[in-house]
């Protein structure tokens, strides 16, 4: 056994023990190295009656499983040390209370804020059942759900030597320590399941609802309007469903259950009844037309409304999914479900650029997804205004891994030329006149270089200024520009200013016209506060440039 | 009123302990004769629910000596059901800290009996434990506290279907383990030639109604050594049908 003041493993020096089972302790320890505090599970062979139960070696396997698992809700395991007859595994530790303590005096918590929380749960559940294999919980309660002082949730006692033993019949046991537990848990036979967790969940939701344990009376076996009228049927619904003794009657998956979490109040029957009888209005009007129609319709309409169903989970559970990769492999889903739908390509792009980058290997996945389907994509309506998004993403975030910054920046424009082309075919895009710009800047790039070559370069640099001159407006103009889209758009002028404005004065622009721009350049480069490393880097790079700048204005026109 | 009594309890075929634990007094006051009967049935683990059943056992051990005399001098029957709730909540109470402190979870069920010669007797229960009427027919007079009653009250069971279901060793509730007890009381006027049967829930799965009854019927009880022989006889019955729990009944047959 650890005692207090020991050091496991030369490095973590035991603080104080914070719980105890029959067959595992765990310690707050403190990391003597890192000067961080870790909570560490003991698990030994021989219990504190002196009897084997727990096998080391499934315990071990298990901690490598766990090891392997990252979701922002579960707790890391950082560090697995074994000794002769005991594990220690080192895990962090969590700050907060445990959703038990919060229901201690019978206090039902707010029902917008459960109903939060049932979709936290239903998120690191669906991680946890999407793992392959599938790990069940099994011990979904309050007490083994934290709230971090952030407000996040937790879930602790993870898997690893749990109290959890199946109950062999005829030993006597109460409720109260198995009021959560789905049917199928008791007696050795049981099948536990996802649906054994979505069990577990919604007596967990109820217990949160109404306050009232489904240890006590009245067990957790009815409706929670009939504790409280004020309550959703909504989230009735939605909890009696979750609680149904035979696992084929609850929701199948974590994702069906978040979906109508998501829309509990349009389960409420208040909502049903509006749309009843707006369903009502519209069908006396137009019964007899539709009459004949029906029956071929009908099962077009069913079938399209499940179809509907997956596309929205999806694109519910990418939104609601804490890691990129999950929520890109979600989108994905998404977009394989429906690919003429513009949502889910949104929602894709969003993702990537979150990082304020958009790589190699995200661009393949965009590339995949949209080269199958473009086909159909252009043809749907505001499909130009996916193209500028795309050309825009492209424009400013994407990374090709170039070392060389300015390499970078011709190429992102370069790549997204063709979308902005696509723009510009539709006439009536809120965007045209930016899309043209845009489109117009890429082609000075793209053909500059030959031009020169050829010597017949005279006068695309007049063209050029005056749509470095338009994106530099229309970027002052869009206050909600992100930090990244400004800051590009002053590189390139001041880029520009510094290595072609030679060619500017050649093709007649004034010296003043080209000062004017930079200093309001430089003021809006100054102002600008950063947030990110890559922002702060990308302002000093810019700042670095000015004097240049300066000398090159200066040497051209002198030269004159 | 002639009273006759017999008790008997059996650690069963497969547990290592017996968490039951008996209470049988008799005792000739002033107002007649007075009998205290409990079963307890404990559950935790190892020793630690045959700890449970016992504090149950001594706590109306010791009431019985010290605090009913008093109730009986002033004949104020309806007064001790409100004893009975106040100790069976303080017992609960009590276990309950004690597991909390040592993190162990235990408990006990708990049925009573008081027979206060023909003026009043008194039933109260917790659990799964049992208490039963045999005269001209045999009377379940306590309501399990279990989850499966519990279902098949809500017609989601059928009595058959409990009887096989996974589930039916969970209690709803029990001493030492629950945030409230709502014990249940039964009282009345006893009737003569009649014989009262408290048992554990290991007592009543393998055999049937009908073999208790023909067992335990009251004419076929005329001495305690026929009783207890007969309780024997029963037990011994259940463990040749494999019954895996810890067994115990107790018998009264009053005239």
């Amino acid at each position: 056994m650890a005692s207090m003041n020991r050091i496991i493993d030369n490095k973590y020096e035991i603080l104080r023990m914070i719980g105890q089972g029959g067959m595992s302790k765990v310690y707050l320890a403190m990391d003597s190295r890192l000067n961080k505090q870790w909570a560490i599970k003991e698990i030994s062979r021989i219990n504190k009656n002196g009897f084997s139960e727990v096998n080391l070696k499934a315990a071990l396997d298990e901690a490598d499983m766990m090891k392997r698992l990252d979701h922002p809700a579960l707790p890391r395991i950082v560090d697995i040390i074994q000794e002769k007859d005991v594990i220690y595994v080192v895990m962090d530790y969590i700050e907060g209370e445990p959703l038990s303590k919060l229901l201690e005096n019978n206090n039902a918590q707010p029902q917008e804020q459960v109903i939060e929380w049932a979709k936290q749960l239903c998120n690191v559940l669906d991680y946890l059942h999407t793992c392959n294999p599938p790990i069940i919980y099994r011990d979904m309660k309050p007490g083994n759900i934290m709230l971090k002082p952030d407000g996040q949730l937790k879930l602790i006692d993870f898997g690893i030597a749990r109290e959890y033993k199946e109950n062999k019949v005829g030993d006597t046991v109460n409720l109260g320590t198995r009021g959560y537990a789905a049917p199928e848990q008791f007696g050795s036979q049981g099948q536990t399941d996802a649906r054994t967790d979505i069990y577990c969940l919604g007596m967990t939701l109820y217990h949160l609802v109404t306050g009232r344990s489904p240890a006590e009376e009245p067990y957790g076996g009815v409706p929670i309007r009939e504790l409280n009228p004020i309550l959703s049927s909504g989230l009735e619904k939605i909890i009696l469903k979750c609680t149904e003794a035979n696992p084929n009657d609850r929701y199948q998956s974590c994702a069906e259950l978040l979906y109508d979490l998501e829309r509990y109040d349009e389960v409420d029957d208040t909502y049903r009844q509006n749309q009843k009888k707006k369903l009502k209005r519209f069908g006396i009007v137009s019964a007899a037309a539709v009459f004949s129609l029906v029956f071929g319709a009908f099962a077009q309409v069913m079938n399209a409304q499940k179809v509907n169903n997956d596309y929205e989970v999806n694109l519910d559970l990418g939104d609601t999914a804490t890691t990129q990769e999950q929520k890109i492999n979600y989108y994905e889903k998404a977009i394989d479900i429906k690919p003429e739908k513009h949502e889910a390509y949104y929602a894709l792009l969003t993702t990537f650029k979150d990082d304020a980058s958009f790589q190699i290997e995200e661009e393949q996945i965009l590339k995949k997804k949209i080269n199958r389907n473009l086909a159909k994509l252009v043809e749907t309506d505001h499909y130009s205004d996916l193209a500028y998004e795309i050309g825009k993403t492209y424009w400013y975030y994407y990374d090709y891994g170039s070392e060389n910054t300015d390499d970078n920046q011709l190429t992102r424009i370069k790549a997204a030329k063709t979308w902005f082309s696509d723009v510009v075919e539709d006439p009536e895009n809120k965007h045209f006149a930016q899309a043209k710009i845009y489109e117009s800047i890429a082609t000075f790039h793209e053909e500059v270089n030959l031009k020169v070559e050829e010597a017949s370069d005279q006068g695309m640099y007049k063209e050029y200024w005056e749509n470095i001159e338009a994106l530099l407006d229309f970027t002052i103009e869009n206050k909600n520009e992100s930090e990244i889209v400004k800051l590009e758009v002053y590189k390139l002028i001041t880029n520009a200013l510094e290595n072609e404005v030679r060619k500017f004065a050649s093709d007649g622009i004034e010296k003043e016209d080209l000062l004017e721009v930079f200093h309001t350049v430089r003021s809006l480069v100054d102002e600008l506060d950063v947030s990110t490393d890559k922002t702060i880097n990308l302002k000093e790079s810019i700042t670095s440039r000015f004097d240049e700048v300066v000398k090159a204005i200066d040497t051209a026109f002198i030269e004159q | 009123m002639q009273v006759l009594t017999a008790l008997h309890t059996d650690v069963g075929i497969r547990k290592q302990t017996n968490q039951d634990s008996l209470l049988l007094k008799v005792a000739q006051t002033s107002v007649g004769k007075v009998v205290l009967a409990v079963v307890c049935d404990g559950m935790g683990g190892l020793e630690k629910g045959e700890l449970a059943s016992a504090t149950v056992i001594s706590a109306f051990s010791k009431w019985f000596d010290k605090d009913l005399p008093p109730l009986l001098q002033n004949q104020n029957w309806n007064e001790i059901q409100a004893r009975w709730n106040l100790l069976l909540k303080e017992q609960n109470q009590r276990i309950g800290e004690y597991g909390k402190r040592l993190n162990i979870n235990l408990g006990t069920t708990f049925s009573g009996l008081l027979i206060i010669d023909e003026h009043f007797f008194l039933i109260g229960h917790v659990g799964d434990t049992r208490v039963y009427k045999i005269d001209s027919k045999l009377e379940l007079l306590t309501e399990d506290q279990t989850l499966v009653n519990r279902e098949v009250q809500r017609k989601n069971l059928t009595p058959e279907q409990a009887e096989k279901d996974p589930r039916r060793n969970v209690l709803l509730q029990c001493l030492g383990a629950s945030r409230v007890v709502e014990p249940q009381f039964i009282s009345g006027k006893p009737t003569l030639h009649t014989v009262f049967m408290l048992c554990s829930d290991g007592f009543r799965h393998m055999i049937s109604k009908e073999e208790i009854y023909q067992a335990f019927a009251p004419e076929k009880l005329m001495t305690e050594q026929q009783m207890k022989n007969k309780a024997i006889e029963l037990v011994e019955l259940n463990k040749v049908r494999n019954e895996t729990d810890n067994i115990s009944i107790i018998l009264i047959k009053v005239d």
